[in-house]
This record gives structure tokens, C-alpha cells and sequence, in this order.
């Protein structure tokens, strides 16, 4: 039998994903030692089971044992919530609206005072150890009126549209501008130097949507019907358009992965005979320059809702960031395919008189995978709930609208919950973690007899959700529950009612409080390891 | 190592800049190629520095079959005078080697003689070679249950029941 030397097989198994190592240590014990006795190896199983690629590896970039050494303190700190650092951002007061962008260790904040065509944005990096990034902001300008920017996973990328003055009945087609952060410039990969012009009049531009990989997602009114555009932002090219169905509001959307589109469900609800809503979420399939799949130009899924889903649905998608260290010489990035599809919606719950929240979870690979195996043909399907809900997702009652859900923030993979109090100087956080080869690890912690984890693989906050006609609804998705006291600084202005916003990134918490006025940002906190 | 015969001048005639080197496969056959082709290989340069040194040269022999050798002398003769990083000794530890094109085309073959190309190319350490194969092995195994794992390379099932069940202390973080 042809024996491998140990170097040969540590150069194919560094070929290997992490999945691959794992399964590969299993063949046998040479294989096992090879794999144990390498740092590099080591690190990489790791850097897998935390959602993470490492990024560009640059002359700055720490070696591998050093990586290694942060990324254990880093998941050890989101397990227990050692809130290890602070920082107080009070410089940040004055006329900031929400963010427009929180990604990675980076957040956008826009100013109230937008006119005449200028718009100015900061820039705020909040410090964190994993990526070895110092707490620091700039400002920058843009010459439009920008209202709707975005910043795609590499923190180095941003883009908006030239929109016409609001108001301004002015069918000049929009021109969209791609720039990086840290030199203000045109991004040099972007397409005609970072200006992309749609100059097929009359289009009246609204807002950009989305931006995810090479593409930019965007709602143009044209003929007097929103239109929904798919951009390669690096080419130029447009990929899609579909014309929307002529409503009043703009239906959100996000993009799924670089191949499909995610319409949020009510505007699409159809109703049946007794005038009841039925709801979907509606996924388009568009042709995409990155995949070379065959799949027909464009295919249409509808995902059936629970019936408990009629009223007043609400859904957002968040998307796990890819997060490089603004300094350019990036590694860690998380994971940008590890995503979580979170649906919230209220009504009166069971029969009872007041009005309550719930949620279904669902990871987006769910989605993606039932889409890879049923192809549409270039038509339409309606896949029932209970064809694809019961598998991979559930639906959990969150109680009472006030309560549970305030202050309710997901990033990737992990949802956080803050659990308001009227005790002054009380409070927690709940963390939910249900990314999938974490909780696979916790499961393995588990096994070996550490019990500091609490994984829940049916219950979660309050009860369960067992409401008529959903009974498939009581499947699991399994998460590991983190619940810990917040730290004193941040509790205050949860509990006394001054809370202006929180914020999740992949490396901790940001806390911001209500500034003079009420739509205005006043002292921010950061909660970082 | 392998033993080193001396051989008769004549049969290696070494004129100009680039001599001639005779290499002996384990079947015994004789494989006269130009040191400048195999210069590439750190054991062979090592070799010929000891020639330099004791002015004496030799035949060398090499534990892998004339099948392989030629397979390997193959790729030394298409990168010929080519700068690659991984086979620089002063260059910085590359990350995983770039994939060429050709280099897929040239290792398309068999399971088994993957394997003894990675092995040869080992032993002559010729390390972008042993990166490409590996890249290829790992083309192999990648998305396979470990049991096909182990039948594509080649090794068995040892562990004690116990000790196969048992998640790796380390992994488990």
C-alpha cells in the first residue's frame, strides 16, 4: 500500500475546507495526528465553526498562532458575554439620524441636515480586538442628494444614487456612484470609474435597495411603474429588471445570495374567497454573471406563510457581513453566506384580546436549497409551508409587543434580544445563536460534560407557538441561549427610556442614546471583544 | 537515500552550462536528462553540490519506477527556466499554490498514480508539484464520506472503536 509522507497529506488536507479536515481525520490515525499537530489546520477548523474565511492576508496580518489565539477569545466572549471593553463615543451628539449602514466593525451614520444637493456621512469604526482595528471616524461629503447609501461586505465599498431633489418631477435618468472609504475616490474595480449611468430616459429614480457581491439592487419608477433593477455594479451591466405591479409602496427586497431576489411577503398577499390575506414571501431567480448554472433567466418561488402570518406581516432579512479591517490589511471575515431570515408579525394572538408578536427564524440555506432542487423552469411555484417550513425553521410567540421584542438586533446568524426592565439598574441581554456549526460545537461541548451552554432545540422565549392549523410549526432549530446581565453604563438608558437605537455587529453591541431632539443621536456605548 | 553508484565519465558527458545527469528509476531503467531541467528539484541541486564537491559524478537512483520519473522529468522540462515562488528556498512560505492550467492537464490521470507523483515529488522536493497534486487529491476528496476518503487515499481504519467515535479534544474547542 502507497504510503503518503505526513507533509503530502498536510498539503492536501490545507487544500480542504474545514468540513473536509473533519471528515478527513476520521479515515485515520496517521491523518488524525497530521491534522492535531498543525497550527495552521487547527486554525482553520476554527475560523470554520465560528462562520468565518480569513480575509486578504497582508504584510500587517498577524501569523496564524496569533489569529488563532484572538478567534478563541473572541468566541469564548460571545458565549459568556465578557463584555471586555467599552467605549464611550460622546463626540457623536449632535444632527445624526439612524444609521444608514452598520456592517462589520463599521458604522454609517447620515445627517439630518441634507440640502442642496450635498449630503454628509460619518463614518464611525468601532474598535475591536479580533480584527486588532482602533476605535476612529472621518467624515465624508457627497456632492448629491444621497439619501439611501450602501456598504457592501468589505467596508471599503459604497454606493448611492444621484437621485433628483425630492419633490422635483425630473425623469433624468439616475447615475449611480461607486466610491471607496478610505480614499474617497472611485472604486477602482467599479465600472466607467465608478459611475454607472442608466440613460434610458424616462426613468425617475427613488432608491437604492440593496447591494450584495458584484450587484446593486434598485426600485426605479418607470412609465409609471416601479421597476426593479439588478446591476453588476463592476461591469455595468444590468442583469434584471422586473416590473413591479403598480402600488403606492415600494415592496422591500433584498438579495438572497448573488442569484435571487427576496420580495417581502404582504405586498404580494393574495386573498382568498373569504377576503382573508394570503401570505408569501416571493423569491425571484435572476440570471446572474457569477453563477453558471442553467437555470432559466427567470424563476419565480412563492413561500407559503403559516396562516398565523395574515396580519400586518413584517419582515426584514439581515445579512451576515464579510468583515475586513478597515486598515486594508483584513482578515476574519465572517461568513457572508451565513444568513438568518427573520419574519416578525403582529396580531392578536390565539383569541385573546391583546396584541402579540412572533417570529419564525428560518437560515436562509433553507431556502436556497429547496430552490437548487425543485427548479421552476423558467415559471412559477408556490411551495406550501408545510412543505418547506417544518424542516428547517419555527415559528415562536414573543409575547406582548412591549416586552420581549424591544431592542431586538440580528446580525448573521445571532439575534439579540433585550429584555427591558423597570427596575433601574437591571436588565439583560439574550443571545440567540443559531448558526449551525456553532451550535454543532456546543452540541460536541455538551457531550463532554460542559454544561455552560444552554442549547435549546424547541423551546425559546416564552412559549411555545402551537396555534391551529400549524401544528407542523413545532419543529426544531436548534440555537444556543446566552443570557447575561448587561453592564451597568448600558442598562441606564434602557430602563429610564432614553435608548435611541442598538446596534449588532460581528464583534459586540452598540448602545446610543437619545440625543436633545428626539430623532437625534446623543452619547453612543460599544460593547466589543 | 539511495545508493550512489559510481559511473563511468564518459557516460555523462558534462560540456557547457548545461550537463548531463543520469538518474536510475527502481526498475532499473537509466534516464539521461540535463541538470539544468532538474535544477528545480532541491534533493537533486543537493546532489549536484555534492558532485562539485568531491568532483566525482554519479548515477542517481531514485525509489520510484521510470513510469513516474518520466512523468515528473515531464513537468521539471515544461517549467524549464520558469520563476515559481513555491520552489524559491529564499522566498516567504507561500499560502496554498496558485492553480495552472496546465498543471491540471498534466496530473488528469489516475488515483494511484496521483499518489506517486505527490510521493516523487516529495522525495525530489519539487514543491510546486506536491502543491498541485495536493490541490488535485484534494479536488478528489472533497465532498466524500470518509470511508471513500479512505479508499482514494489509500490508507485504513485503525482507530480503536473508542477512539472513532470520539470527537478529537481539540475540535471541539
Amino acid at each position: 500500500m502507497l504510503v503518503l509522507p505526513d507533509d503530502a497529506l498536510l498539503e492536501i488536507l490545507e487544500n480542504l475546507d474545514y468540513t473536509g479536515v473533519l471528515a478527513c481525520q476520521e479515515t485515520c490515525r496517521r491523518v488524525r495526528r497530521v491534522v492535531l499537530d498543525s497550527v495552521s489546520l487547527e486554525y482553520k477548523i476554527e475560523l470554520g465553526a465560528c462562520g468565518m474565511v480569513d480575509g486578504t492576508v497582508g504584510k500587517d496580518t498577524p501569523n496564524v498562532a496569533e489569529r488563532l489565539r484572538r478567534l478563541r477569545l473572541h468566541a469564548a466572549a460571545w458565549r459568556s458575554l465578557a463584555w471586555t471593553e467599552c467605549t464611550h463615543f460622546p463626540h457623536l451628539r449632535g444632527d445624526r439620524l439612524h444609521p444608514s449602514a452598520v456592517i462589520g466593525s463599521t458604522i454609517l451614520f447620515p445627517s439630518m441636515n441634507m440640502r442642496r444637493y450635498t449630503s454628509t456621512f460619518l463614518i464611525q469604526h468601532i474598535p475591536s480586538m479580533l480584527r486588532g482595528v482602533e476605535e476612529k471616524h472621518s467624515e465624508f461629503k457627497i456632492e448629491a442628494d444621497a439619501r439611501e447609501i450602501h456598504v457592501d461586505c468589505s467596508q471599503d465599498f459604497y454606493a448611492f444614487a444621484e437621485s433628483p431633489r425630492l419633490f422635483q418631477v425630473d425623469r433624468s435618468p439616475p447615475r449611480y456612484h461607486m466610491r471607496s472609504i478610505s480614499s474617497g475616490d472611485p472604486h477602482p474595480v467599479a465600472c466607467s470609474l465608478g459611475i454607472l449611468d442608466l440613460s434610458t430616459a424616462p426613468w425617475q429614480h427613488r432608491a437604492a435597495r440593496d447591494v450584495f457581491a458584484d450587484y446593486l439592487l434598485d426600485v426605479i419608477f418607470k412609465n409609471d411603474l416601479w421597476t426593479y433593477v439588478v446591476m453588476n455594479w463592476k461591469t455595468g451591466i444590468v442583469e434584471w429588471t422586473m416590473a413591479g405591479p403598480p402600488r403606492s409602496v415600494v415592496m422591500p427586497c433584498h438579495f438572497l445570495d448573488d442569484n435571487h431576489v427576496i420580495f417581502d411577503a404582504p405586498a404580494y398577499s393574495d386573498r382568498d374567497a373569504e377576503g382573508r390575506r394570503l401570505p408569501y414571501i416571493r423569491v425571484y431567480q435572476f440570471k446572474s454573471a457569477l453563477h453558471t448554472t442553467n437555470a432559466p433567466a427567470t424563476s419565480s418561488y412563492s413561500f407559503a406563510l403559516p396562516e398565523l402570518a395574515q396580519d400586518d406581516l413584517r419582515m426584514s432579512s439581515r445579512i451576515a457581513s464579510t468583515v475586513t479591517s478597515p486598515t486594508g490589511a483584513g482578515y476574519f471575515h465572517s461568513d457572508p453566506r451565513d444568513r438568518l431570515l427573520f419574519i416578525q408579525s403582529e396580531r392578536k394572538y390565539d383569541g385573546s384580546a391583546s396584541m402579540g408578536t412572533f417570529s419564525i427564524d428560518i437560515p436562509l440555506e433553507t431556502f436556497i436549497s429547496y430552490i437548487k432542487s425543485h427548479p421552476a423552469n423558467g415559471g412559477s411555484v408556490v411551495v406550501p409551508w408545510d412543505e418547506w417550513g417544518p424542516s428547517g425553521s419555527r415559528a415562536v410567540w414573543l409575547g406582548p409587543r412591549s416586552a420581549a421584542t424591544d431592542g431586538l438586533v440580528i446580525n448573521g446568524m445571532r439575534r439579540v434580544t433585550l429584555k427591558s426592565t423597570a427596575v433601574l439598574g437591571q436588565g439583560t441581554v439574550m443571545v440567540l445563536d443559531y448558526h449551525p456549526r456553532r451550535v454543532a460545537r456546543a452540541l460536541a461541548r455538551q457531550r463532554n460534560g460542559d454544561t455552560s451552554d444552554t442549547i435549546l432545540l424547541g423551546g425559546e422565549i416564552g412559549e411555545e407557538f402551537t396555534a391551529e392549523g400549524c401544528g407542523a410549526v413545532r419543529t426544531t432549530l436548534p440555537c444556543i441561549v446566552t443570557e447575561v446581565l448587561l453592564p451597568k453604563e448600558a442598562i441606564y438608558f434602557i430602563a429610564a427610556g432614553v435608548m435611541f437605537g442598538v446596534w449588532l455587529s460581528e464583534d459586540g453591541i452598540v448602545f446610543a442614546q437619545r440625543g436633545a431632539g428626539a430623532r437625534q443621536l446623543g452619547d453612543m456605548w460599544a460593547y466589543t471583544f | 537515500m539511495p545508493t550512489i553508484v559510481s559511473v563511468d565519465d564518459s557516460t555523462v558527458p558534462g560540456e557547457g552550462s548545461s550537463r548531463l545527469l543520469l538518474l536510475v528509476s527502481s526498475d532499473n531503467k537509466h534516464i539521461v536528462v540535463e541538470e539544468d531541467i532538474m535544477s528545480r528539484s532541491r534533493f537533486i541541486s543537493k546532489q549536484v553540490e555534492g558532485f562539485e564537491a568531491t568532483s566525482q559524478r554519479h548515477a542517481i537512483l531514485l525509489p520510484f519506477s521510470s513510469f513516474v520519473l518520466n512523468k515528473v522529468i515531464e513537468y521539471c522540462s515544461h517549467y524549464r527556466g520558469y520563476y515559481l515562488l513555491e520552489d524559491d528556498p529564499d522566498a516567504a512560505p507561500p499560502g496554498r499554490s496558485p492553480v495552472r492550467e496546465w498543471d491540471q492537464e498534466f496530473l488528469d490521470v489516475d488515483r494511484n498514480m496521483l499518489l506517486r507523483i505527490i510521493k516523487a515529488a516529495h522525495y525530489l522536493e519539487i514543491k510546486s508539484l506536491v502543491g498541485s497534486c495536493a490541490r488535485a487529491i484534494a479536488d478528489m476528496i472533497r465532498g466524500k464520506t470518509t470511508e471513500e476518503m479512505r479508499e482514494i487515499l489509500g490508507v485504513e481504519n485503525d482507530f480503536t472503536p473508542e477512539e472513532e467515535h470520539s470527537p478529537s479534544s481539540k475540535c471541539t474547542g
